[in-house]
């Protein structure tokens, strides 16, 4: 060992030049290999790429494969009286536009279509699943024409639901719960208390509207958690345990806007808007985009052809009436289980356990 | 007969509806203990998280005193080899009727004890405006559950362990044939399924799911 030792050649560390070189050598192959690859992809897209088949219902085009375009016909039929009834003639403007279904685990995938802008969805091969996307597709294009101080508002896109009712439910709640004098104040009938809970018209510092001193320690409590606190211990400790108010309003403008909750959160202002569409009738959506530049509030009392206060009580009207039912026992569910009850016990006293 | 044997099933199981009862007359007072002072409109979604996590004891309550009384009221006869019960002039159903009929009179305690203490919770809590309290209809729901999961164990108990064996055997054939179909990669879900039926409308154990809320909207 110790003459091999001897003998060996002194061992050299790579120079930088060698190591460059190497680089290259590396990032040549690297280029040849990305184009051998993109070849082989785009062979195997051209062998599954099948020319599409189209379904039409009103101004809506869907394209899909000859597997898919059923579902995508019925899908349509499905969405389009949805659409049209939201956003009435405005919805005419989805002629020029083509949503191509891509049906999920299917190897084939249909063409791009020409001369409409296209939109590509994935959908699992059902028609009540492709309608819901469809739907959805279609909102994101004709609210996006909307004024964007709107959008912003909103915080969503309207999409219009074959069962709003669930919408009016949770918006009851939130109503109710919120930890805000605004929706109690709204609840109790007073408009500028709904005016304040939706933050109508949109001001700088919302939660100084939306939110007391007593409210703001609750808020700060359910905002800051882990260790958010432990950056801003002195301030929480003198906001939530000794109740400083100047605390808690310093905590809350070092929060992003998105993490304040709203008292009626984004599903209930895009209710809002939606009242404003049903209630403005089919023009209401063209009413909506041409008010543009206006106060949000503005824009709601245009698209909804009433002042924003008269929208406001009629909204709040509604969420009454759709007070969810309390979790108790139904009387369905109550025959039911004595049902049961004298099920299980008549098959007691016929057991033969003695004979 | 019937007082004689509401007697003996009274000695059996007293220290499980007592316990029972105490439990069920405590929890509507636990699930509104932060009510007890004013509560302010800011709290309100605090005071229905808390009713809705206490919730979740009733049905554990009405399946554990439920179970354990139906259990109770055929143990001694099992063991006697339902000597007891041979002795006595009454055909099978009727013997049958009266044990669970003193098991039922004996479960009215806790469902009693669950009301009494709604009504006594909700009317020293300060509930905000727009909610509401629910004792007699969560009384009455308790008392369906504990009716329901009670006949079912009655019924389990009064039969024989061959009949027990019987019914885990099936279960357990269910459970084999599902797993071997999925290892063979058909997607079967049987016992999900079985599940399902038991405790989804119009399943016997629907009773028992969903939120309990002594208070709500």
């Amino acid at each position: 060992m110790c003459t091999a030792l001897a003998f060996a050649a002194p061992l050299h560390a790579q120079s930088v030049t060698e190591l460059r070189q190497r680089v290259q050598r590396l990032e040549r192959a690297y280029a040849a290999a990305e184009v051998v690859a993109q070849k082989a992809d785009s062979a195997r897209r051209a062998l599954f790429t099948v020319p599409p088949e189209s379904a039409t219902v009103g101004n809506l085009h869907v394209f899909a494969t000859a597997a898919v375009i059923e579902n995508a016909r019925a899908g349509a039929r499905a969405g389009w009286p949805l659409l049209d009834g939201t956003f009435g003639p405005a919805a005419a403007l989805l002629d020029d536009h083509a949503f191509v279904v891509q049906a999920e685990r299917s190897g084939e995938t249909a063409r791009p279509v020409t001369g409409r802008t296209s939109h590509r969805f994935l959908a699992t091969n059902e028609a009540a699943d492709i309608a819901d996307r469809l739907v959805w597709q279609a909102s994101q294009l004709l609210v996006a024409r909307l004024d964007p101080a709107l959008r912003d508002w909103m915080g969503g896109a309207i999409v219009p639901s074959a069962q709003p009712s669930r919408l009016l439910e949770s918006t009851y709640l939130e109503l109710l719960t919120a930890p805000s004098a605004t929706t109690r104040r709204c609840f109790q009938g007073e408009v500028a208390g709904c005016r304040d809970a939706f933050d109508l018209p949109p001001a700088p510092d919302p939660y100084r509207r939306w939110y007391g001193p007593e409210e703001r320690r609750v808020i700060v409590q359910q905002v800051l958690t882990g260790n958010d606190v432990l950056s801003v211990r002195d301030l929480y400790q003198r906001c939530v345990t000794r109740g400083d108010d100047s605390a808690c309003l310093r905590l809350l403008q070092r929060q992003p806007a998105s993490a304040i909750p709203q008292p009626l959160g984004d599903p209930s202002r895009i209710g809002l808007v939606q009242l404003a569409l049903e209630l403005g009738g089919r023009d209401a959506f063209t009413r909506l985009m041409a008010a543009r530049g206006k106060a949000v509030d503005a824009q709601l009392a245009t698209a909804a052809g009433m002042p924003a206060d008269s929208l406001l009580m009629v909204w709040r009207s509604r969420v009454l009436a759709a007070r969810p039912r309390p979790v108790t026992l139904n009387p369905r569910g109550a025959w039911v289980a004595l049902m049961w009850g004298l099920v299980f016990g008549m098959l007691a006293f016929g057991s033969t356990r003695w004979r | 007969m019937f007082r004689a044997i509401l007697y003996t099933q009274w000695k059996w199981s007293r220290l499980v509806i007592l316990l029972a009862t105490l439990a069920g007359f405590g929890l509507p007072l636990l699930s509104v203990q932060g009510a007890r002072g004013p509560v302010g409109y800011w709290e309100t979604r605090q005071l229905l998280g808390a009713v809705q996590g206490w919730g979740v004891l009733y049905p554990v309550l009405a399946t554990a005193v439920a179970l354990i009384v139906a259990m109770v009221a055929w143990a001694p006869d099992h063991r006697g080899r339902h000597v007891y019960a041979l002795s006595l002039p009454l055909p099978r159903w009727h013997y049958a009727l009266l044990r669970f009929a003193a098991g039922a009179t004996l479960l009215a305690a806790p469902v009693v004890a669950v009301w009494l203490g709604g009504i006594l919770a909700t009317s020293m809590a300060a509930i905000p405006t727009g909610l509401h309290a629910y004792p007699t209809m969560l009384a009455v729901r308790f008392g369906l559950a504990v009716l329901v999961v009670y006949a079912i164990f009655f019924a389990i108990s009064a039969g024989t362990v061959r009949t027990a064996g019987y019914f885990l055997g099936a279960l357990f054939l269910v459970v084999a044939f599902e797993a071997i179909a999925n290892a063979a990669g058909a997607e079967i879900h049987l016992f999900e399924k079985m599940m399902l039926l038991l405790i989804v409308w119009p399943g016997p154990f629907d009773v028992l799911t969903g939120r309990w809320m002594l208070i709500d909207v």
